[in-house]
């Protein structure tokens, strides 16, 4: 787990603001936020803090009415939709909460699928079903799940699937949305452990939101959504 | 076949066959309502067209005035120049024979028609009584590729503005058939027909 | 990928996905059918009679002579005198002629007189002869010859006496004077089948003894006497002309429509039976119509099944989108799923067609003597594939399009 330049920023938000729409009542304000690279990141929130909010931002599905969100030092806040998504794909690698996965597309087929998109994250896989299989043995998926179809997996099995799939290709950045939330405590840590060994060899930064407290001990450092945000009107 | 005819006989079309028909057979001399005739036989093809006065000059009446008489030697002329009535397809080569233009009278004899040209006009005073005008045209084409004729284009809907509907019918050795034509898709097909 | 994840995502579902095709698919093969019926019943229909020049006549309407002269269906109201017809087939342009003498019928069938001409000269189905399938010609007086329909529905075969009964529907019959079959005609698939042939001279014989449609009362000629007499034909119903050269037609038919000895029609048959199937037209016009309706509906079954998919994938959506995917990705998915949906149907339509085609095509001939073209797809049916494939899409841009939507405002929150 070594960090390999602390200067080096792989998410940098400037005063951004957001709010759906003028009548909507919710507003959020991040006056600064900055996760260097290869940092491990607990975000720490309760639900309607605006987590997620925050997420589909740095994701680029939303747009911040002002401010500057900066991944990898590249302002991605006034690149069109189409780059958006573009840089999406190449960037980052996504876990849900639960139902990751495309249901009737075997294991294989849903890890492959973001080097469908990625020109550069499929550029640096050469052996795509072999690199594939060995992220599921490190994941310590069973052997016969590759070729299964994603819906006759188990949740947990699914979850590892996912991060198979976020981490793919080596994104700079790997968002979790509360991934352990279907899990039970012991699958949870054995999770984690996992993803964390996964997203240290891929030298990914990882972002995770999570309610739950307990799991602060394990990530390099903790924000609290209510320390970060500033409350309007 | 017959099970056809006799759906329609249970639809209780049979009466409104006959009595459209009947119609048709009244309204033979219909404004805008042209016949053409096209025979095809070996390497031959004839156009005969029928008229209403109506439809090429705006009357039926015999010409009288100067402008009348000067409007249907106009129109004779026109029919002169098969190509201002329809065109052929140029690869069918075909090479126009013979043609005969006169100008009508509704119960005329054959024989009035070995008439040549536009002096028919002239007897037109002797039939005063008379009230239809027809216009008659014949021509024959002689054609090196008479299987290329896949369709008829027809300028005279253009030519005339007050042309209505061309009723033609159709010979060949391929059988007879009819078509009914108009100014807004001025042709026929006869692909398959020739 | 795509394409292999959506027939994964279509396989998923495939009961749902397996019925819309079905019912896509009857519905295609319905619309087809009916346009095979329909040309087909219209080639065999025109194919009644082919070679014939010129049909003449009494002055009636084209599609009235048309009707009794060739379909037997309906009465002349005149007949045309013997000497009419000789100035007719006189005129240089005649090439040849069969006389045509209808009135009489036997059990339902109608009875036409003509001469030996008839067998030579009446062509169907682009020029097909007519043919003995039993027995022999008219040899005598009392000789008959009938139609495969008519042996087949009244069982009758050589050599079995035959009355005939004057009229159509009169009680009362020529019963004096018995014929005897001595031929069978092969199947035809046109009114022959169904008509009972006889010579003219038959006609002339059996109404020795009546005078203006009633018999003359207490008169009964003997047969030997008959047979002595001179029964050439007094009048005729119609004439089958053929002409010299086509070129001549025209004039012919203005001839014998201006005719003034006696008021005369004649018609050119493909002319009368393009008429008379504009008419039918409109029967066929409304079998289209509902075939087409129906394709609408299925269209509109489909749209509505993709529809109602689109909440319980709404996620699929989102992980599709975090995948980098863009929402024009997503409106391509759903349509490709719809034109997958719209190829199968096609190629499921065209086979099940073919097939109940292959198993009804000889029954279809039998019992209505259409014969069904089962060899190809038509140019028309490509473009009706085309279009179908076409409106399909269009009409999945509907669900397309709300799926765009869905996908745009989820971004990571997802609704489940």
């Amino acid at each position: 787990m070594e960090k390999s330049n602390l200067n080096e920023k792989t998410i940098q938000i400037d005063s951004v603001k957001f709010h759906w729409s003028n009548k909507s009542k919710f507003k959020l304000h991040i006056p600064e936020l900055s996760v260097d690279k290869g940092e491990k990141v607990l975000l720490l929130g309760e639900s309607g803090s605006g987590k997620t909010t925050l997420l589909s931002l740095i994701c680029g599905f939303l747009t911040p009415l002002s401010g500057k969100i900066q991944l990898n030092e590249k302002l991605i806040n006034d690149l069109s939709a189409t780059k958006r998504d573009q840089y999406r794909s190449d960037n980052i690698g996504i876990i849900f909460q639960q139902f990751n996965l495309l249901p009737y597309a075997n294991v294989i087929d849903n890890i492959l699928l973001p080097l469908y998109f990625s020109k550069l994250r499929s550029a640096n896989v050469s052996n795509q079903r072999e690199t594939a299989i060995s992220i599921c043995q490190s994941l310590r998926l069973p052997e016969d799940v590759v070729n299964m179809k994603a819906s006759e997996l188990s949740v947990g099995q699914q979850q590892r699937v996912a991060v198979a799939r976020a981490l793919i290709g080596n994104p700079p950045l790997v968002i979790a949305d509360e991934p352990t939330s279907s899990l039970d405590t012991d699958a949870q840590t054995i999770f984690l452990d996992l993803m964390f060994s996964q997203v240290a060899s891929s030298n990914s930064t990882l972002l995770m939101v999570s309610h739950d407290k307990s799991l602060s001990s394990k990530f390099d450092r903790v924000i609290d959504m209510k320390n970060i945000s500033v409350k309007e009107q | 076949m017959k099970y056809i005819i006799y759906i329609l006989l249970s639809f209780n079309l049979t009466t409104f066959i006959i009595s459209a028909e009947e119609t048709r057979q009244v309204d033979k001399h219909e404004h805008g309502v042209g016949e053409l005739n096209i025979a095809v036989e070996g390497s031959t093809i004839e156009f005969e067209f029928m008229i209403p006065g109506a439809d090429i000059v705006g009357f039926e009446y015999v010409a009288k005035s100067d402008d009348d008489i000067a409007k249907i030697n106009q129109a004779l002329k026109t029919f002169d120049d098969y190509t201002n009535i329809f065109t052929l397809p140029s690869n069918s080569l075909c090479e126009l024979d013979s043609q005969k233009v006169a100008l009508k009278e509704e119960d005329e004899h054959d024989d009035h028609d070995e008439h040549e040209d536009h002096d028919e006009h002239d007897d037109q005073d002797e039939h005063a009584e008379e009230n239809h005008n027809e216009f008659y045209a014949k021509y024959s084409f002689e054609c090196g590729n008479i299987n290329a004729i896949k369709e008829v284009n027809f300028p005279y809907f253009a030519t005339f503005t007050n042309s209505g509907e061309l009723e033609v019918q159709f010979i060949s050795n391929m059988g007879s058939t009819s078509f009914e034509v108009e100014g807004d898709e001025p042709s026929i097909n006869t692909d398959g027909k020739i | 990928m795509l394409l292999k994840l959506t027939f994964n995502s279509l396989y998923a579902r495939l009961l749902t996905v397996a019925m819309t095709v079905f019912a896509i698919s009857l519905s295609l093969m319905l619309y087809m059918s009916v346009e095979k019926l329909r040309t087909s019943a219209y080639t065999s229909f025109t194919d009644t009679i082919s070679q014939t020049d010129l049909i003449v006549g009494a002055r009636t309407s084209s599609v009235q002579l048309l009707l009794y002269s060739v379909f037997r269906i309906g009465n002349a109201t005149n007949n045309i005198t013997w000497e009419s017809y000789e100035d007719v087939i006189n005129k240089k342009e005649v090439a040849w002629s069969v006389p045509i003498s209808l009135g009489d019928s036997h059990k339902g069938f109608r009875v036409m007189g003509t001469n030996s001409e008839f067998f030579k000269r009446y062509k169907f189905r682009g020029g097909q002869s007519i043919e003995l399938e039993q027995g022999n010609n008219l040899d005598d007086l009392y000789d008959v010859i009938i139609g495969a329909g008519v042996a087949e529905k009244l069982n009758y075969s050589v050599g079995t006496p035959l009355i005939v009964s004057h009229g159509l529907q009169s009680f009362s019959d020529h019963d004096d004077q018995p014929f005897k079959i001595s031929g069978i005609l092969a199947k035809t698939g046109t009114p022959v089948d169904n008509t009972v042939i006889v010579s003219l001279e038959a006609i002339e014989a059996i109404h020795v003894d009546w005078s203006t449609g009633a018999k003359i009362p207490g008169q009964i000629t003997p047969v030997e006497e008959i047979r002595q007499m001179d029964l050439s034909p007094k009048n005729i119903t119609a004439a089958l002309i053929g002409v010299n050269s086509k070129l001549q037609i025209f004039q012919l038919q203005r001839w014998i429509n201006e005719y003034p000895e006696e008021s005369l029609s004649s018609i050119l048959p493909g002319v009368a039976l393009q008429e008379l199937w504009r008419i039918v037209g409109v029967v066929e016009n409304l079998l289209l119509g509902i075939s087409v309706t129906v394709i609408f509906t299925t269209l509109i079954g489909m749209t509505a099944i993709i529809f109602s998919s689109l909440n319980e994938r709404r996620r699929e959506m989102a992980i599709w989108r975090a995948m980098g995917a863009s929402p024009k990705v997503v409106i391509g998915l759903l349509m490709l799923e719809a034109l997958i949906i719209s190829v199968m149907s096609i190629i499921v339509s065209t086979v099940m067609l073919f097939l109940t085609l292959y198993v009804l095509q000889p029954w279809i001939d039998n019992t209505y003597g259409i014969l069904v073209n089962i060899e190809t797809l038509a140019v028309k049916d490509i473009y009706i594939f085309m279009l179908f494939i076409l409106s399909a899409s269009l009409v999945s841009l509907i669900p397309a399009i709300r799926a765009y939507w869905f996908s745009i405002n989820d971004g990571m929150t997802i609704k489940i």
